[in-house]
């Protein structure tokens, strides 16, 4: 059984936003009571709407924001500490580097951050996997949107982290980027490396198989592990005296149906392989959330 | 320690290569050599002019420049993320904090021996008679200028806003040269609320006056120069330990 490097407990968090005039405060709860666990070399995708509470969440687990009610415990240890920090890997949704200097002196500096030994190697090493060799010498202003994201996980990956937390990954990056992003995260999970990701372009991380958690309104809605073959089923069209209808058979039990049908004397017109996507039963479960709401009031 | 040095080499690098950074420095550069252009245009003591609007001229630019980056680098740091990618590195707040700061401050050490350097070579070429209260005075705007930084930063972790950072800074530098009149002010109002105000205000704000350099202080220059440097060092040090507390606090 695999150890579990994240534990997210009951995770609330409300911000509080107070009107120095009116003394007013304004109250937004971006988390409502999250719990889940990652296990040590997953992959585990949080997927949700624009302010869905994907980039809070990753904030309380990286301690950059306290939360309100709950609890993180990463690496066994409630909490994250500064030592942690040796062993995770971030990129935030967007960020900006110093445009006037040079990929080279960027990364030293991260590679000095992490006090490693030999900076040089690595930080060639690192540049190489991202595919950017050639630009080590250039200012940063020359890059184009995609070349920082991939800085950007050039130095998420620089201390070969064990846990690996992607903002966004995705990201601002073209068909080739993204395929370079893919290849890189799977290889890294190859390797061990946990990596938690957050993203709203589904169909990139339908490669990546994994768990994913639905969140939207700061509430976790659904934790699955997603295999393209179980979310597949088989649509019958059949037809009998002059009335057509539509028989939904699961995966594996097609042959069977079809020879019940048969017997019953209906003439098969169609057999349709019908595949779920991440995004159907995304937005199936945001629908249901929609239902909730309407069902509460 | 060795990421709070990473940090200030980092920042020093940054703000040297930052392109307002050298059209600052190009344009105080050109107003020292404006002055000497000009300087025929004084009845007498030419190079006494040089002196007192050239380093005038470097302080206040490199003020600019002190207050600009000092009260705008967490800011900065902050809306375009980059905050992030450190504090997510095994650094403390802390230590995140101590190298900026650390950073700017040598950013504008680095800045007076350049500007003092052509200004010297200048007065140099002017045959000037240049004295020992001409070279400390580098340091005492040094000093004046590493303690607004500190407070700058101080001020960019607690306000919420860039602006009100920026004002807050640029009103202590124009109160601590006159800090040395509040408690004849105190005395003045006799008791009450504003006696202890301005008392208050005389204990807290830092004192330029005690900073600025004169002929009358040569005799005991060594003892001068040694406790104002304490006092700089103790100031800056003072406002960098509230200021890491404060951030400490502080949610990203």
């Amino acid at each position: 059984m695999s150890k579990t490097i994240l534990k997210v407990n009951g995770l609330s968090k409300v911000y509080v936003n107070k009107d120095v005039f009116s003394k007013k405060e304004k109250q937004f709860q971006a988390l409502k009571g999250i719990s889940f666990e990652v296990n040590e070399g997953e992959i585990f995708s949080i997927i949700g709407l624009n302010g869905a509470g994907k980039t809070s969440l990753i904030k309380s687990i990286l301690g950059l924001i306290k939360p309100t009610k709950g609890s993180v415990e990463i690496f066994g240890k409630v909490g994250v500490l500064k030592e942690d920090f040796n062993f995770i890997g971030y990129l935030p949704e967007i960020s900006y580097y110093p445009r006037e200097v040079t990929l080279k002196n960027l990364m030293y500096y991260y590679a000095d951050l992490y006090q490693i030994r030999e900076k040089k190697k690595r930080v060639e090493e690192v540049i190489e996997k991202v595919g950017l060799s050639q630009k080590l010498n250039v200012k940063l202003e020359k890059f184009s949107k995609g070349m920082l994201q991939r800085v950007g996980i050039a130095q998420a990956i620089i201390n070969a982290p064990k846990l690996l937390i992607l903002d966004e990954p995705m990201s601002g990056l073209d068909p080739l980027g993204r395929k370079l992003m893919k290849d890189l995260i799977l290889e890294l999970h190859a390797l061990g490396t946990t990596v938690i990701l957050t993203t709203h372009i589904l169909s990139d991380i339908e490669s990546f198989g994994g768990r994913i958690a639905i969140i939207n309104g700061g509430v976790l809605k659904k934790t699955f592990s997603f295999v393209q073959e179980e979310n597949s089923h088989y649509e019958i069209k059949c037809e009998k005296l002059g009335t057509s209808e539509t028989v939904i058979v699961e995966e594996g039990a097609l042959s069977v149906k079809l020879g019940e049908l048969s017997a019953l004397g209906l003439k098969i017109l169609a057999v349709e392989h019908v595949r779920k996507n991440l995004e159907t039963i995304f937005l199936e479960t945001i629908s249901h959330l929609n239902v909730d709401k309407s069902t509460l009031k | 320690m060795r990421q709070t040095w990473a940090i200030l080499k980092f920042t020093l690098k940054e703000n040297i290569s930052n392109k307002v950074f050298k059209g600052f420095i190009a344009f105080t550069i050109l107003i020292l050599l404006g002055i000497v252009v000009f300087k025929s245009l004084a009845l007498y003591s030419q190079n006494d002019v040089v002196i007192g609007i050239g380093q005038l001229a470097i302080e206040f630019f490199l003020l600019l420049i002190a207050i600009f980056a000092s009260s705008t680098q967490y800011f900065k740091d902050k809306k375009e993320k980059s905050i992030y990618l450190i504090l997510t590195k095994p650094v403390s707040k802390t230590q995140y904090i101590w190298g900026k700061t650390l950073g700017i401050i040598a950013l504008i050490g680095i800045d007076i021996i350049i500007m003092g350097g052509i200004l010297t070579v200048i007065l140099l070429l002017g045959k000037a008679n240049l004295t020992a209260t001409y070279y400390l005075a580098y340091l005492y705007m040094f000093y004046k200028l590493a303690i607004i930084i500190a407070i700058g930063v101080l001020f960019s972790v607690i306000s919420d806003s860039m602006i009100t950072s920026n004002i807050f800074t640029i009103l202590v530098y124009i109160l601590a040269y006159g800090v040395y009149e509040l408690p004849l002010l105190a005395k003045q109002v006799g008791g009450g609320a504003l006696n202890w105000l301005f008392m208050t205000l005389y204990y807290i704000l830092p004192n330029y006056y005690s900073l600025t350099i004169r002929d009358a202080l040569l005799p005991q220059i060594s003892l001068h120069v040694l406790s104002t440097t304490l006092y700089s060092v103790g100031y800056c040090v003072i406002i960098m330990v509230i200021a890491s507390m404060i951030f400490q606090r502080k949610e990203l």
